[in-house]
């Protein structure tokens, strides 16, 4: 596993973006970016998603006064994005239509069941959501995701297990009750 | 945390088939920023000048062009994760493809090009050993375990790095040379845009004409190719001290005495770490180089590391175009 970030380095990138350092904000967006999308993502096509992305670090940037404790920027970022709803409720059937990706390469059963999965993620409650995107499509390790996410590895190995469980029933295979704690 | 292995908690562990498929399928949905989406750090300005010659020719040439670059780019900057990187060899010694996680070794009088992703090229000379980490669209890793290594990219900053220990030297858009021996100690020369070297949270600019030395534990300060001997020497001794909070005027002066006009950058690095150094002679010489005038307010504000101060000389820095006319078929992959 890779390791996880360190508040202090968090801390110290935004004091730099405070005080302008341009290095900072691409170092901010870069480490963040798949949290927020995959925010967005659980609400949205990806094509909003990205754009929400957008949205959401220049509405987060403008406000970085606004922080109080540097080291939870995260959290606050999240927040940002879980406001920042798309402008119009998409339906069920526009979330895959619209602008999903179709990858070089991907077979018409694999881009079925990924669509059939993440359909099923965004009905699932927000926590386990957002902790399921995380890793299932950033393939972030857990604690990675609690270093991004802000939340206790215990909270995430909750989510991640109860979220992939009721994936699971929701996809009609077997659940796993083993590692669950 | 528990004890038994937890696939879900760690994806180096092979999970049951229901989480494979689900990890491979809605993989395809993993965040790739579009270039105008990267959010842009300072040297991603260099100057865009390679479509002058595309306004010169006929409009419906243009047309053309533009409509071919609209389906290419895109598709030359997108890779599948983990794909292997082929390898031109030059021995018949080394694999065809780099794998990730894989290494690829060259012994003395041997030499491979690596085609990086679909993005550039990289030369990996003899006695070189390089590990293949990540590879997907936009995020390209390679650790340089020992030896020396030749890299020309085209793709937006950051998409390729090269790690060696706990450093980072992050592509942002050029060619440059880096070296490494086994306890870490090495350099890098950039021939053609800009690359950033981190380590350990220090972070260094390195332009094209430049060539930094650096060690396990820290980046040294960019030098011109062209800086003499006595020249680097005195600001090494300058740096080694200043990273032990030590202040040395006397030295300070032989650094603003030695410095010459293609030193300018050296200079910019020292004061830009070091923004104490503002007070000493250091700053009236960078001050001159520029052609700059000597202003109270700017100079304490420089002091206090105030960063508008810095990027006001920063924005006076020449930058060397990239030299696209010499790589541009990099492009082709």
């Amino acid at each position: 596993m890779k390791a996880p970030l360190e508040p202090a380095d968090i801390a110290s990138k935004v004091q730099d973006a405070r005080q302008g350092v341009q290095t900072a904000f691409a170092w901010l967006h870069r480490t963040f970016a798949p949290l927020v999308y995959a925010i967005h993502l659980g609400m949205t096509s990806r094509e909003q998603a990205e754009e929400l992305t957008q949205e959401t670090f220049v509405i987060a940037f403008r406000r970085l006064d606004q922080l109080r404790d540097a080291t939870s920027f995260g959290p606050w970022i999240a927040m940002i994005a879980r406001r920042n709803r798309p402008r119009r409720e998409v339906l069920g059937r526009d979330l895959a239509e619209s602008g999903e990706p179709v990858w070089v390469g991907t077979s018409p059963e694999s881009m079925a069941l990924a669509d059939e999965a993440l359909r099923a993620i965004r009905r699932l409650p927000g926590a386990y959501r957002e902790t399921l995107i995380l890793r299932l499509v950033e393939g972030l390790s857990g604690p990675e995701i609690a270093a991004l996410t802000g939340l206790t590895p215990s909270s995430v190995r909750v989510n991640l297990h109860r979220g992939m469980n009721q994936l699971r029933q929701a996809l009609g295979v077997s659940v796993q009750t083993e590692g669950e704690e | 945390m528990s004890k038994t292995p937890d696939p879900l908690w760690d994806p180096d562990l092979q999970g049951d088939e229901v989480l494979q498929r689900l990890t491979s399928a809605l993989g395809t949905y993993r965040y790739a920023p579009r270039q105008g989406n990267a959010w842009s750090a300072r040297p991603a300005a260099v100057p865009h000048r390679r479509r002058r010659r595309w306004v010169r020719a006929g409009a419906a040439a243009l047309c053309a062009c533009v409509m071919g670059l609209v389906v290419w780019m895109p598709w030359r900057l997108q890779w599948q994760d983990n794909r292997h990187w082929s390898i031109a060899t030059h021995t018949v010694f080394s694999p065809a493809a780099l794998d990730v996680g894989s290494t690829l070794t060259t012994e003395a009088g041997q030499a491979a090009t690596v085609k990086v992703a679909r993005i550039g090229r990289m030369e990996v000379l003899p006695r070189t050993r390089i590990r293949l980490l990540d590879t997907r669209t936009g995020h390209h890793r390679l650790e340089l375990v020992s030896g020396r290594v030749r890299a020309r990219i085209w793709a937006p900053p950051g998409y390729f790095a090269i790690t060696a220990g706990a450093s980072e030297t992050i592509d942002l858009g050029c060619e440059f040379e880096m070296e490494r021996d086994r306890q870490g100690n090495g350099s890098i020369h950039v021939t053609s845009g800009w690359i950033m070297h981190r380590v350990k949270g220090q972070e260094t600019l390195v332009p094209a004409g430049s060539t930094m030395t650096f060690t396990a534990e820290r980046g040294g300060v960019p030098f011109a190719t062209t800086a003499s001997a006595e020249f680097r020497a005195t600001v090494q001794q300058l740096d080694r001290a200043m990273s032990q909070d030590m202040r040395l005027p006397d030295i300070e002066q032989l650094v603003a005495n030695q410095a010459m006009a293609s030193d300018s950058f050296a200079l910019l690095s020292l004061l830009t770490r070091y923004p104490e150094l503002a007070s000493g002679p250091i700053y009236p010489k960078l001050a001159a180089l520029l052609e700059q005038p000597v202003d109270v307010g700017h100079r304490a504000a420089w002091s206090r590391g105030g960063v508008h101060a810095m990027n006001l000389w920063w924005e006076q820095m020449p930058r060397p175009p990239k030299a696209w006319w010499l790589n541009w078929r990099d492009a082709f992959g």
